[in-house]
This record gives C-alpha cells, sequence and structure tokens, in this order.
C-alpha cells in the first residue's frame, strides 16, 4: 500500500547467548504503520518491543520474515543509508546518543554525514532545535543540560535528516516529570506540524493514551492493537499483562464491577468527570 | 561540581586572537616554536619574546594566568639554567668559589636558555587558553584533511577525539557517583595500605567498565542511526572560511618569520663577551 | 527529640569556583522512628544532595544533621558508624553491581562492617528474603538478571548493612509499572515487619500516595512544604507550579468539587476514590 511507511511482515528476531539458544525477543509479528500516525507500542519490560525499535530501520534484521520501510527491504544493505534517513531511532539514554561537544554540532552530525551542504545543514538545524525548544541551548555543552533537554537534542539531531518517520524508544523513562512533558510535547509537535510519523515505545499508561493508536505486546508478540478507548476496555487484561492501566479506567471498571451504569468517555481527565457528573446527578 | 572543570586549559574570552580560525593558531604556533629555537642572538630573542607578549596581550588572558602555566616547567628552567651557569666558561669571571667559577657567559646563557623555554611555553599554553577544544579538533581535522588522499584517514582520529571530550565529564560524574554509592557500603577508599588500597579499585572500575562498555553499544546504535559511515563524503556545517583578520595574522607570521631571519643575519650568533661588554 | 533531623542545613557545591551552585538553602527536616517519609521535587530542587547529607557523604557548608540528638561528623568514627546507621541506596543503584554473585554484592555492606562470617551470611538471606531475590540465584552473576532484579540485589545490598533509617533515591524510576509495585511493596513491608524508617525520594505522585506517611516538597534548595499526604496534595495548584503533578484521579475529584458535587477533594488512589463514590452515592442510590 501506497501510505504504508513501515511493514513488518511475520518477523522473527532473536539474540545470539553466549551458549544456549535464547528464545525469539519477537515473534511471528506482523504490522503495518501509516504515514502521518501516531502509535504508541505498549509492553513490559521484556516484551519484546525494544526490538522492534532495532527492527525498524534495519540496525538490527530479522531471523525470519522482512521489514519494509517505505517498500525496501532492510535486509538490502544497498538500501541502508536510505533506510536510515527514512526512520531514524530516538534511544532511552540521552546521554549515550550525543556525540559531539557542543549542541548544535551534534545536531548537525547527521546531515554532516549524509554530505548535506553546509548552507542547508545550518538551516536544518536551526530549525530543528527550534522545533523542540532548544534553540536557545545552541551552543551550550550538552553534558551541563538536563536529561529532558538533552533528550531533546537528540531529537532535533534525528529531525535534521528530515525522516518521514521517528521510532522513540521508552525516549521518557529516564526523565523527571517536567522533562516527561517537554519530550511528549515535542514529539506531538512535530507529528502535527510537520507530519512525521511517530512510533512511541513506552510503558507509561499516561503516555500511550495520547497517541491515535495503541499496540501492545506481551510475551514477544503483538496481543491488541487499537485506539486507546479500545486498548483500556478491558483493565483487568491490561493489568493481567503486567501493565498498569490508568486511574480513570481504573476506577471506571470498579464502577461497572459493581453494577453501576457508566457511559462516554472513562479515559481522560475531563471525560470521567463528565461520566461521574451524571451518575451523581442520577444518585 | 566535578563536572564542572574545564577539559585542556581553554580561557573562554572574545578576543580576536580567540576568533581566528583554528588553523591560523595552529600555524603561527608551530611557526613560533621553531623560530625561537632558531634565533641565535638576543636581539632575535627579544623579537620573539616582543612578539608573544603581544599575542598575550591582545588575547586578554591574565598575565597572572599566562605565568602560572609555567609552574609545571619550573624546574626544568631551574635545571638547565643552573647547567649553563656552571658549565659555560666563556666571559668575564664574576664569581669563583670551590670547584665551581660563575662567568658573566654562563649568567647571559642562562638568561636566553630560560627565556627561549618560557616562550616557547608561554605561546603553546596561548594556543590551548584561545582556542576551544572543540575548535581545536576542527581545525586539526581541516589542517590533515589533505592526508585523506593519501590514504591516511583523519576523520577517524578526529572522531575520537571528539567523542573523548564529549564523554569526559559523563565519566568524571559517574565515577563520583559510584565512590559515593560503595562509600554508602562503607567501602573505605581512603586508607589502608597499598594493597588495601588497590583491591578498592575493583567496586569503582567493575561498575565503571560495564557501564562504560553499555554506554559504548549504545552510542554505535545512535551514531549508525546518524548515518556515520566512518566519514565518508562527509560534510560539515561550520565550514572554517579565513576571514580578513585571518589573512591579516598569516601575513604577521610571515613578517615574523623574515624579522627573526634578518636579526639573525644582521646580529649573528651572539657572542657572551661583546653581549657583556656593550652590556657594561 | 526527633530521631533524625537537619539544622539549618546549607550546602553550596564548588564553593568559590565561577560555577558554584547552592544545592541546599537553610534546609530544616524532621524524621520520627518508623515513619514512611517521602521527599519530592524536580530534578536540581536539592533532594538528591540532602539525602547524601543525611548519611554523612557531603560536608555541609552551614547547619548540621544530628541522628539521636548527635551531630553525624564530631568524630571520625560517627561519620564512619552513621554510612551504617543510615543507609543510602542511590539512583539507578543497579549500575554500582560489581561482585561476581549476588551473594558477595549484597555481602560487601556488612562485610566492610566487620561483622563475623556468620552474621554476615544472616544478614545477606534475610535481606535477600526481603527483596524477594531467593536463595538459588546467590551465584548468579549480578550481571547475568533482568533489570527489575538487579534492582533488587543493589538495595538488598543496603538492607543488609540492617540501618535504622534506610534512603532510596527514585528506586523505581526506569522500571516498567509491574518492576514498580514490586520495589514499593517491598519497601513497605520491610518497614511493617522491621519497623526501621524509611526516606523515599520520588518525583512519582502515585508512588507517594501508595506508601508515604509524611511528604517533604523540596523547590530551589528549600523546603517548600512538609505534611501528610493529604496536607500536601491539598495544594495540588502550588505543586503544578513548581513542576510537579497531582494523581490522575485527585485531579478528576477536585474537578468535581468544584463544580459543586459532595465529593471529597482528598482522594489519590482508585481505592479511595472508589470508596468515596459509593459513601456519596449511598447504599443502592446508584442503582435507581
Amino acid at each position: 500500500m501506497a501510505d504504508t511507511i513501515l511493514k513488518f511482515d511475520n518477523v522473527t528476531f532473536r539474540y545470539e547467548g553466549d551458549d544456549a539458544v535464547l528464545p525469539p525477543a519477537v515473534e511471528n509479528l506482523s504490522l503495518e504503520i501509516k504515514k502521518g500516525e501516531f502509535v504508541a507500542v505498549l509492553g513490559h519490560n521484556g516484551s519484546g518491543k525494544s526490538t522492534v525499535a532495532k527492527l525498524s530501520n534495519g540496525l538490527i534484521v530479522p531471523e525470519s520474515g522482512d521489514v519494509y520501510v517505505l517498500g525496501m527491504n532492510t535486509k538490502n544493505e544497498n538500501d541502508d543509508l536510505k533506510i536510515k534517513q527514512t526512520v531514524g531511532v530516538v534511544f532511552q539514554n540521552p546521554d549515550n546518543q550525543i556525540v559531539a561537544t557542543i549542541v548544535e554540532e551534534d545536531v548537525a552530525f547527521g546531515p554532516e554525514n549524509l554530505g548535506v551542504e553546509p548552507a542547508e545543514i545550518r538551516r536544518r538545524v536551526d530549525e530543528s532545535l527550534k522545533i523542540v525548544g532548544m534553540y536557545k541551548y545552541r551552543l551550550h555543552e550538552p553534558h551541563k543540560l538536563s536529561g529532558g533537554q538533552k533528550q531533546r537534542v537528540a531529537i532535533a539531531g534525528i529531525i535534521a535528516m528530515q525522516p518521514q518517520c521517528i521510532v522513540f524508544d521508552e525516549p521518557t523513562a529516564m526523565l523527571d516529570p517536567e522533562g516527561r512533558r517537554d519530550v511528549m510535547n515535542a514529539m506531538k509537535r512535530l507529528n502535527r506540524e510537520l507530519g512525521i510519523t511517530v512510533v512511541f515505545i513506552t510503558h507509561y499508561m499516561e503516555e500511550a493514551c495520547e497517541a491515535e493508536r495503541i499496540i501492545v505486546m506481551d510475551d514477544s508478540r503483538l496481543v491488541l492493537d487499537g485506539t486507546p478507548m479500545e486498548i483500556f476496555a478491558d483493565v483487568n487484561y491490561i493489568r493481567s499483562l503486567g501493565l498498569d492501566v490508568p486511574q480513570t479506567s481504573a476506577l471506571a471498571q470498579m464502577l461497572k464491577d459493581d453494577g453501576i451504569k457508566i457511559t462516554g468517555d472513562t479515559l481522560s481527565v475531563d471525560g470521567l468527570v463528565n461520566s461521574l457528573a451524571k451518575i451523581l446527578d442520577r444518585g | 561540581m566535578l563536572k564542572d572543570i574545564t577539559i585542556g586549559q581553554y580561557f573562554p574570552l572574545n578576543s580576536v586572537i580567540h576568533r581566528l580560525d583554528p588553523r591560523v593558531k595552529l600555524l603561527y604556533t608551530f611557526v613560533f616554536i621553531i623560530f625561537i629555537v632558531v634565533s641565535n642572538n638576543f636581539v632575535s630573542l627579544a623579537f620573539c619574546v616582543a612578539c608573544a607578549l603581544a599575542v598575550t596581550f591582545i588575547s586578554r588572558v591574565p598575565l597572572k594566568t599566562v605565568i602560572r602555566g609555567l609552574r609545571p616547567i619550573l624546574l626544568v628552567i631551574i635545571v638547565t639554567s643552573l647547567l649553563q651557569i656552571i658549565y659555560v666558561k666563556t666571559g668575564v669571571p664574576l664569581i669563583s668559589f670551590w670547584k665551581i667559577k660563575i662567568t658573566s657567559g654562563g649568567i647571559l646563557e642562562a638568561v636566553f636558555i630560560t627565556l627561549r623555554i618560557s616562550f616557547l611555553i608561554v605561546m603553546s599554553t596561548m594556543l590551548t587558553y584561545t582556542t576551544s577544544p572543540t575548535s581545536m579538533t576542527n581545525g586539526l581535522d581541516r589542517a590533515f584533511s589533505p592526508l585523506t588522499k593519501l590514504g591516511i584517514d583523519f576523520n577517524i582520529v578526529t572522531m575520537i577525539m571528539t567523542i573523548a571530550l564529549r564523554f569526559i565529564p559523563t565519566l568524571i560524574e559517574e565515577v563520583d557517583k559510584i565512590i559515593s554509592a560503595q562509600k554508602s557500603r562503607g567501602a573505605d577508599f581512603e586508607s589502608g595500605n597499598i594493597f588495601k588500597r588497590a583491591k578498592m579499585l575493583i567496586p569503582l572500575f567493575v561498575p565503571l567498565l560495564f557501564n562504560s562498555s553499555r554506554r559504548a553499544y549504545e552510542l554505535a546504535y545512535a551514531m549508525t542511526c546518524r548515518c556515520y559511515n566512518g566519514g565518508k563524503g562527509k560534510t560539515t556545517m561550520n565550514l572554517l572560511k579565513y576571514k580578513t583578520n585571518d589573512w591579516i595574522a598569516t601575513f604577521l607570521t610571515v613578517v615574523f618569520v623574515l624579522g627573526v631571519i634578518l636579526l639573525n643575519i644582521k646580529f649573528g650568533e651572539y657572542n657572551a663577551q661583546f653581549t657583556f661588554n656593550a652590556a657594561v | 527529640m526527633s530521631f533524625l533531623r537537619t539544622e539549618n542545613l546549607s550546602y553550596i557545591y564548588g564553593e568559590g569556583t565561577p560555577f558554584c551552585v547552592t544545592a541546599l538553602n537553610k534546609v530544616n527536616i524532621e524524621v520520627e522512628k518508623g515513619e514512611i517519609v517521602a521527599v519530592i521535587g524536580q530534578t536540581g530542587s536539592g533532594k538528591s544532595t540532602l539525602m547524601q547529607q543525611l548519611n554523612g557523604l557531603l560536608k555541609p557548608t552551614e547547619g548540621r544533621v544530628l541522628l539521636d540528638g548527635e551531630d553525624i561528623r564530631s568524630s571520625k568514627a560517627k561519620k564512619l558508624e552513621t554510612r551504617f546507621r543510615v543507609g543510602l541506596c542511590f539512583q539507578y543503584p543497579e549500575y554500582q553491581l560489581f561482585e561476581n554473585t549476588v551473594y558477595d554484592d549484597i555481602a560487601f555492606g556488612p562485610k566492610n562492617m566487620g561483622l563475623s562470617e556468620t552474621e554476615v551470611d544472616k544478614r545477606v538471606r534475610d535481606a535477600a528474603k526481603y527483596v524477594g531475590i531467593p536463595d538459588s540465584a546467590f551465584a548468579t552473576h549480578p550481571f547475568d538478571l533482568s533489570g527489575g532484579e538487579k534492582r533488587r540485589v543493589a538495595i538488598a545490598g543496603v538492607i543488609s548493612m540492617e540501618p535504622e533509617i534506610l534512603i532510596l533515591d527514585e528506586p523505581t524510576s526506569g522500571l516498567d509499572p509491574k518492576g514498580r509495585e514490586q520495589i514499593l511493596s517491598l519497601i513497605k513491608n520491610y518497614r511493617d515487619r522491621t519497623g526501621k524508617t524509611v526516606i523515599i525520594v520520588s518525583h512519582s505522585m502515585n508512588d507517594v500516595a501508595k506508601i508515604a506517611s509524611k511528604v517533604i516538597v523540596m523547590y530551589n534548595a528549600k523546603v517548600l512544604m512538609t505534611g501528610t499526604v493529604d496536607e500536601v496534595f491539598e495544594q495540588s495548584e502550588k505543586l503544578c507550579q513548581i513542576g510537579l503533578s497531582v494523581p490522575q484521579i485527585t485531579e478528576v475529584f477536585t474537578k468535581l468539587h468544584t463544580m459543586g458535587y459532595p465529593v471529597s477533594e482528598k482522594v489519590y488512589t482508585t481505592e479511595q476514590a472508589y470508596r468515596e463514590l459509593k459513601r456519596v452515592l449511598g447504599g443502592g442510590g446508584a442503582n435507581a
């Protein structure tokens, strides 16, 4: 399909163990991400979700099955640069993805490697830093920034390569609430304003709920795929996967179990306020 | 905090010298070092010293800081000067006691050597005081880029330098943290004999090495994601471009070279006897 | 007299250099025996520095720390003794594991205390039990464990010193929900069974609401608020202003309260919310 940017076709992958054969990290995974989507991938640690990030731009290639980026198979080494330029990956630890000693030089690293003209690099670096709100820090040393700021620099470094899709591998796991909020906002902005497809791997429920679509992984397999409302409709199942549910959904479930009818949006704070107000009015 | 220490000895100011192209600074420092060694009489040497002082003055780095930079080589200066004083027997004998005879020639030779070594160091430290590590790496990268044509890959070297500069503060912070954590478990890093102390390095270095290798893996992934392929076909955002000031500095460097050569020829190799008599 | 307290404690990093930073500014806190105290605040608010003051790792620029009424830095022996009495577990403690086996790593602290072999063995086994690491894992290399297991081994490495006060700096950060839940319940269990004092640094308001009996809010090197969970979370606006957030469910109930519904605002967990709704709706009112 023309509007598919990323496609996993029955992918299985296992890491190499020292001597024993390890169980697959990802098993028979089939998945399609469309251009412009904002998709969250949920799962507990060890569910295989980080492996999905590395598979998505050919950092690792499937043992069986195929991954396609805009129709290009990641196994085809000739397309390697094109694939990495199309799908960028932002990792968990911001410290370990910044290579240069000055913020703007780090952001320039990708385009420089791609052989982009100096004037164009300058333009892209400035633009990328502005999108993530780090422009005024362009001449700072990365190690003096906060975690959230470093992570936004790392994001700018990917944006500067002008990818069509960015996979975020738990980008907020090591950040404090403020840093998490800033990174979330940056992700939403580049999805909305630049039309970049976002695949957001996380284990924070509240964050996943901000996506249009959630994919849930458990035990190396895809187990659920739907809108946040659909996913959190079955609170008990989500809990059985070792995941949290938003307090709002959890409360709605408790009321339902008690035979209290609760209708409408029970996921967002405002939605639940309205739904509860209706019940209280009735009561 | 530990992470705030400055790497190298960069002294951040915004002088004309600081703004010069790092290649020009590398060039004139290199030229200066050669020609202060080449200068063979007090007039040439005075000219070199004057030029070095001029650079220091324009850079606005405090003289005190520059002099402090000489401290590590103080011993070298003292020892060489003493050797000159003891062994050089030319000129007028001044003092003589026991088996040692001190002559005017010896003293002058000592002064000459002291000035030469000191200002050689002054100019070298001026390079690091006025050039940030990043800019220095950039300058080296550009200065040596012609080597790529000869099949020598200098890009890797500058990449390594950059990553080292980038991660030194991170690692210092990490060492700090590991020490604190192990101290909290009663580890004693400060007392005990050498064996006990060596043993205490294990709780520090095992985690440090483990964490660093983890960092290295992650960094490699991140660099691959950003299309790093060893620097082939790489462009640079901050192109180093010779500006007017850089041309002026290059021109002045040429003037300096000619100056030293002319003064060397005009006054010739200094004669201790002659200079001393002239001074008196 | 409080068990642990600070008196006008101030600390400046890199004093006398151009980079000096005031990390603590006249901080006064009090901790009683057996409490679970949560210290919350943004990164850079001074909470981690405060913890390193409490076990004597850092030397105060001004003020002092009193444990059982005595200055912890009054003598060198006192200083060392404090390290064992106030056990500090750093953030991401799994990155400080270094021994070849889980057992040896947990035993590192007790060995440094100069305890007998049988006592060390007893303490290692006890600590492992508290954190849910089975004896069968003792011979494993710590690096072969999962992230959550490593974290628990590292916490056991501090518990094994049997400190009177256990301090945990962001013990749940980076863990998934299941891992977070495990850590929180082990902390609560540990407190309930030993009756010892626990101080936990966190920026997760949900965690705090679940286990703390007292909350200290740090902001800009100072103590901004101290009180029970109720007293602190009541000031949700103030918390939001300094970059912290209250639990989602609290937001829902605050909104309902402002809209004029007869519900309490003091609701922080789903269980509380459920009970509160049932109370308001009364018996059978909802089904009518």
